[in-house]
């Protein structure tokens, strides 16, 4: 396990009027060299996860561990937690402040005082691996760039520090459907060449459910739900309750359950539902002729 | 009425470099009180065709006529229609300029010079409308995207336009605000009058509306209700779009042999319909 939480609670804003209790006893664990989603409305705690499992937040009660120790514990080095669990915050173009693409990307290399050929190789390979090719992008002004590339620069400045884990706050948000493919596309390539772990938080199930090998549902605070994306559909209703989005595909399944309320809607392809669809309806009279016919 | 005659727009620079213009010979008319979904792919002219309908620029052949005024008359035409064509932007942080809620509605009616107990009604009026009444007194920069996105209309509507565009409002919000911000703005259109064209990219979105224009390289390619679009498939999957799921999933069970379900099925009460005649 590379992350276990155990019953934390945090209050944000505490001492003020505008005190939330964020977490209320959240438990879960985050396994290495996978992709787990965090799923749930807004205001579920989502965010205050995330900085939590870094330290960023203290836990009032509860502790949180990596890779078996309590990172709270004085003897615990959480600048060395922070060289391998990189973060990218909601609205990553936030997170640039250099004039240019290669000098953005290379602060981090730099600050590790990396030799100028160590620094320049891995910003090199990070911004190659987010799509952006280093010859053409490297002198490239921030401020010319478009949203979504300004994202994938983020990313790649987190890269250039080597994480083993790297923790996305909402990924996908505000971006559009094809800004948001790619963007997914390039999670299950950090995953599966680079070896990565990784975390995301998400509002709708639609984003993730193909993605993800493990899916936490928070609502208040709390894990209300977990397990593979096809464990945590099968509670589609529940789910649409607490308000989070879900894949279409499920959305129909679950309209079509008034009329079969056995029909399974923890169906992730338009394939898997019409294959279960075909189990209800009664047979066609010009498939019944198809099939006699040699 | 808005009449869109022969219109050809280029963005500056883009005929030295080749690029083909963004708006090519595009004729088509939206009358009163209708609901118009605008659908394409990115860069096939979709948000400048808004802008032109808006006179935020202006088109270099052919004519927007925007009842009976032309949109490159200049003067005091210019203002009557922008105050007729009220348009929303995709990023609602684009267009939100105070500090408060209320504030935010009343920046609108403010700037027409009008009388502060009609600005008042107004104000109270749209906060209903949009469901804005329990963050009246907040900060804007408090609000999350969705709240944002229903402000920003509530400000264009506080200023009674006849014509409301929405350029994307639904890329930045989850799935069921948006669903929300879309039943309200049908609802205005019924009750008021008012004409909607709604740009979107979700193929999904199209069921609801009156009539649907697919816009592809700067053209318009198809111009109908729902289900008469979505019946060209091929068309579609050449512009980069593909059909529903639903409508696809009732093709798919037609392929298989259930042949009296409908060609196109663009929602799930259709379907669920369709699948009951054959129980």
């Amino acid at each position: 396990m590379l992350f276990e939480v155990k019953d934390v609670y945090y209050t944000r804003m505490r001492g003020t009027p505008f005190a939330v209790e964020a977490l209320k006893g959240c438990s879960l664990t985050i396994p290495e060299g996978k992709i787990t989603a965090i799923v749930g409305p807004t205001q579920a705690g989502k965010s205050t996860l995330l900085l939590t499992l870094l330290g960023l937040f203290r836990p009032s009660r509860g502790s949180v561990l990596f890779r078996g120790q309590d990172i709270h514990q004085a003897a615990f080095d959480l600048e060395a937690l922070r060289l391998r669990v990189g973060i990218v915050f909601q609205s990553p173009e936030a997170q640039l402040f250099e004039e240019t693409v290669g000098k953005d990307v290379s602060f981090g290399p730099r600050r590790k005082k990396l030799s100028p050929a160590q620094s320049r190789r891995l910003v090199q390979e990070s911004l190659e691996a987010v799509g952006l090719p280093y010859e053409e992008f490297r002198t490239r002004y921030i401020a010319s760039l478009s949203g979504g590339q300004k994202r994938r620069v983020a990313i790649a400045g987190v890269l250039a520090l080597e994480p083993e884990a790297i923790l996305f706050d909402e990924p996908t948000a505000g971006l559009d459907p094809q800004g948001r493919q790619e963007l997914l596309a390039l999670l299950q390539r950090l995953k599966t060449e680079r070896r990565l772990t990784i975390v995301l938080t998400s509002s709708s199930l639609a984003d993730v459910a193909m993605l993800a090998d493990q899916v936490i549902v928070l609502h208040e605070g709390r894990v209300v739900l977990s397990g593979s994306p096809r464990t945590v559909l099968a509670h589609a209703e529940e789910l649409l309750a607490l308000d989070i989005t879900l894949p279409e595909i499920t959305q129909i399944a679950l309209g079509l359950r008034s009329l079969w309320p056995a029909l399974r809607c923890d169906v992730l392809t338009l394939d898997e539902l019409e294959e279960e669809l075909v189990r209800f309806l009664p047979h066609a009279a010009s498939q019944e002729t198809q099939l006699s016919s040699p | 009425m808005i009449e869109v005659n022969n219109v050809t727009f280029r963005y500056s620079g883009e005929a030295e470099e080749g690029i083909a213009p963004a708006l090519e010979e595009v004729t088509l008319r939206i009358d009163e009180g209708e609901t118009i979904a605008l659908i394409g792919h990115n860069g096939s002219g979709k948000s400048t065709l808004a802008r032109l309908l808006a006179a935020i620029v202006l088109p270099q052949r052919g004519s927007v006529i925007v009842d009976g005024l032309r949109t490159d008359a200049g003067g005091e035409s210019l203002w009557q229609i922008r105050q007729s064509v009220g348009l929303v932007f995709q990023n609602p942080d684009d267009q939100l300029v105070t500090n408060t809620v209320i504030d935010e509605i009343a920046f609108g009616p403010e700037n027409l010079g009008l009388p502060r107990f009609e600005i008042e009604e107004r104000v109270e009026e749209m906060l209903d409308l949009l469901d804005l009444r329990p963050y009246a007194r907040h900060a804007v920069s408090d609000l999350s995207q969705g709240q944002k996105q229903r402000l920003a209309v509530a400000g264009v509507l506080a200023m009674r336009p006849r014509y409301l565009i929405l350029d994307e409002p639904t890329t930045m919000i989850p799935g069921h605000t948006a669903e929300q911000l879309l039943e309200t703005v049908r609802r205005l259109a019924r009750e008021r009058g008012i004409s909607v064209l709604h740009i979107t990219h979700h193929m999904y979105e199209l069921a609801d509306f009156d009539r649907v224009i697919v816009m592809n390289r700067g053209r318009v390619l198809l111009d109908g209700t729902p289900a008469s679009v979505l019946r060209h498939r091929e068309e579609l999957e050449r512009a980069g779009l593909g059909l529903p799921l639903i409508t696809q999933l009732g093709q798919r069970l037609r392929a298989r042999g259930w042949s009296q379900l409908p060609e196109v099925i663009l929602t799930l009460d259709d379907l669920k319909a369709a699948l009951c005649s054959l129980k």
